[in-house]
């Protein structure tokens, strides 16, 4: 029985004008985003590895670009391409492409955002009409007036719409990933194929829980007019709404100072400290730096007598800037934590999440990444930073202030630590996605148990 | 010809919707192998509710259906097996052809092995035109979706057959040939359980004929007894006499 639906659902979706439609519209885009974002791989790589080669050794660092960003761009242009370290701070440069105003403010087509957005508005919408359509031509009926149980036709029909759904997919998929091969995209270097399959597991697991959810809302319906109607409000609900509010609410809930205020928040806790060291320094700026021409003027017996003295202080900023960054980075983190648990209502974000992670560019990537500036702030604060200073002394009262900065020399060449970016390796990308994985199973179950409960309830006459 | 188990049987059936609207009202009725029952009734009598109730579409809210034998709301599976059904404007598979329709019933109906020349065998005895076998149902005239659906009950050999309004949108000429593809069932020994509106097809076919209204079957006759009969002038009198309910 089973297999006798199972096998009419295929033929008659395969038969319907709906199929030409979407096959058509996956076979055009899916590769088309592919080599077009691989393109842009391309050209980002490039422009890293010159600028790289160029820099040499210097305080400036920059993040080598996801490959798999052409599978999905998610934050790759949200995270800087260079980052400029000074003693004490960083500066981020070129995050945002500025001359790609309409793709900043639409949003650019990838793989996942196809398989999110249309893909997922085409499962529903499949879905959605498959029950409410047999009972509006009367074929219902005529099915359940046979030996065939509800659990069995509702199972087959999911089997066999599925299937005919994920034909366009896996040919488009398939054709894309031939495609980007030809072009020398590095499919199987260093565990990208793994990733990639990943992704294709991932969107799968989607697109079947949308499909679950349409056929769900075909078992609430009984035209497919309607069905058509509230199948496209839960897929805006789910892939607009719910994603888009998880930032604004977790703002709400979980308030943090801005990023202004945060830094003159950091300098005051600096200049504290600096105002200590300044008070500590005055003797020896006294001694051997005079402003009133007594004297004489030993820059290098002061650059040798404060090392000592301002250590400690230094030191201290040291520390107490990297708790204050590491405190604000964790407000910052619980808040965005809060924000994608919100948004993970939806299987859109879940499948959005977990995917983006795999292609390299997701949140994972950005706590990775930031992880990995903090660490080289530290070497190069160890390596070069601890050899300039600058010293500022303010009396009580105001009146005076001197203000000088300059280098130790250091013994021998300094040695710039190295800096090139490690991506997270395949279990660690794993593990952040596990959350979203067992998300999107669960959506599975929940929605098909709920089309399965539905659909023995389901009115046929 | 006539068994002596009734093969369709409704035993004290009621049903009430769940808005409160009373659609069968202790309803009894047998239909023996052999036997055509026609039953009569203005709109909204409660007669698709009947056919619904035998093949556990809705649950009773009091009594029960039998298919041979089998209580329909105990064991639905098992007493399906037994019956085959035509409904009113179905519209079937559009993008499949008559034989694929065909096909795809009558294996879930049990007869997963037949051959082409079977389906057409069954097609040709709705009188459906022979060029029309191969065609996708979607370019298909209502008489001929109606057709259709006759052979998808007809291929499944069932013991008990229901029908409700068969003939409703049929022209005169496949009204007529309806007609003698059900005395040939009849013939081979079915049970039909049939809803109309035809009052002189009723009469003509009809070994039982029932008149119902408001749930109520209110009149029963035997195709004797209607020899010395009119049974225009008396369901009309039914139609208009006070309703039931007041
Ligand atoms: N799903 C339903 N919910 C509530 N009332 C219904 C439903 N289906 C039918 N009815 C009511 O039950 C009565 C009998 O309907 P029905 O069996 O369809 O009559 P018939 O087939 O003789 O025209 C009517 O009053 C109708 O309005
Ligand atoms: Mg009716």
């Amino acid at each position: 029985m089973f297999k006798t639906i199972f096998k009419k659902e295929l033929l008659d979706q395969i038969l319907s004008p709906k199929f030409l439609i979407v096959s058509l519209l996956c076979l055009v885009l899916v590769p088309a985003s592919l080599l077009l974002n691989s393109a842009g791989y391309d050209d980002a790589f490039r422009e890293y590895d010159a600028a790289r080669k160029e820099a040499g050794n210097s305080t400036e660092i920059f993040r080598e670009p996801s490959a798999l960003s052409a599978f999905g761009i998610g934050l790759e242009n949200v995270m800087p391409k260079s980052v400029v370290f000074s003693k004490y701070q960083m500066e981020a440069r070129g995050a945002q492409v500025q001359s790609e105003v309409l793709s900043n403010i639409n949003g650019k087509i990838d793989f996942v955002v196809i398989v999110s957005f249309l893909l997922g508005l085409i499962a529903v919408l499949y879905a959605g009409t498959m029950a409410c359509e047999e009972k509006e031509i009367g074929t219902l009926k005529l099915v359940l007036a046979n030996p065939v149980k509800r659990s069995t036709v509702i199972g087959a029909k999911f089997a066999g719409g599925f299937s005919v759904l994920l034909i366009p997919f896996a040919l488009s998929t398939l054709i894309a990933l031939l495609l980007l091969l030809g072009q020398g995209f590095p499919i199987f270097a260093s565990g990208n194929a793994a990733r990639i399959a990943a992704v294709i597991v991932l969107s799968v697991l989607y697109l079947a829980a949308m499909f679950s959810l349409g056929l769900f809302i075909s078992t609430r319906t009984h035209k497919t007019s309607l069905a058509l109607l509230a199948g496209f409000f839960a897929w805006i609900f789910l892939t607009f709404i719910i994603p888009k509010t998880g930032e604004p609410l977790a703002g709400l809930i979980r308030r943090i100072p801005s990023e202004d205020a945060m830094k003159a928040n950091r300098a005051q806790v600096r200049s504290q400290i600096e105002k200590e060291k300044g008070k500590a320094l005055a003797p020896l700026m006294e001694k051997y730096l005079h402003v009133d021409g007594r004297g004489k003027w030993d820059w290098d017996a002061y650059t040798k007598a404060r090392g000592p003295v301002a250590q400690n202080y230094e030191e201290r900023i040291d520390q107490t800037l990297q708790k204050f960054d590491a405190a604000y980075e964790q407000k910052k983190s619980d808040r965005r934590n809060l924000s994608l648990n919100i948004a993970r209502i939806s299987p859109a974000s879940a499948f959005t999440q977990a995917a983006l992670n795999f292609c390299d560019t997701g949140v994972a990537d950005l706590e990775n990444f930031s992880r990995s500036l903090q660490n080289h702030g530290i070497l190069l604060s160890r390596a070069v930073f601890k050899y300039s200073f600058q010293d500022t002394f303010t009396s009580d009262d105001g009146k005076t202030n001197r203000s000088m900065g300059g280098a130790s020399s250091p013994e021998g060449k300094i040695d710039y630590p190295k800096f090139r970016y490690q991506f997270p390796a395949f279990e660690e990308t794993l593990r952040a996605a596990a959350p979203d994985l067992v998300l999107l199973i669960f959506f599975n179950l929940i929605f098909f148990a709920a089309a399965y409960v539905s659909f023995g309830g389901y009115d046929v006459r | 010809m006539t068994t002596l188990q009734p093969i369709l049987k409704a035993d004290d059936l009621s049903k009430r919707y769940e808005d409160g609207v009373l659609a069968l009202d202790h309803l009894n009725l047998e239909v023996r192998g052999g036997e055509v029952y026609c039953l009569l009734g203005a709109n909204g009598a409660g007669k698709t509710t009947t056919i619904n109730l035998f093949l556990n579409f809705i649950p009773p809210t009091t009594g029960t259906c039998f298919i041979k034998g089998i209580d329909v709301n105990k064991d639905p599976l098992e007493a399906k097996k037994y019956v085959a059904f035509v409904s009113e404007n179905v519209m079937l598979y559009g993008n499949f052809t008559a034989r694929q329709n065909l096909d795809f019933f009558a294996k879930l109906g049990g007869k997963p092995n037949l051959t082409k020349e079977q389906y057409y065998q069954v097609m040709r005895r709705v009188s459906l035109q022979e060029k029309a076998f191969e065609q996708r149902v979607k370019t298909y005239s209502k008489g001929m979706r109606q057709k259709l659906g006759i052979s998808i009950a007809i291929i499944k050999d069932a013991a008990g057959i229901l029908l409700d309004e068969p003939t409703s949108g049929l022209d005169p000429k496949a009204a007529e040939e309806f007609q003698e593809t059900l005395a040939e069932l009849k013939g081979e020994g079915k049970a039909i359980l049939m809803s109309t509106h035809d009052i002189f097809r009723a009469k003509e076919i009809g070994d039982r004929v029932g008149i119902m209204k408001e749930g109520r079957l209110v009149m029963e006759r035997t195709r004797e007894e209607l020899q010395y009969e009119d049974l225009v002038k008396i369901y009309i009198d039914y139609m208009k006499s006070e309703p039931l309910t007041a």
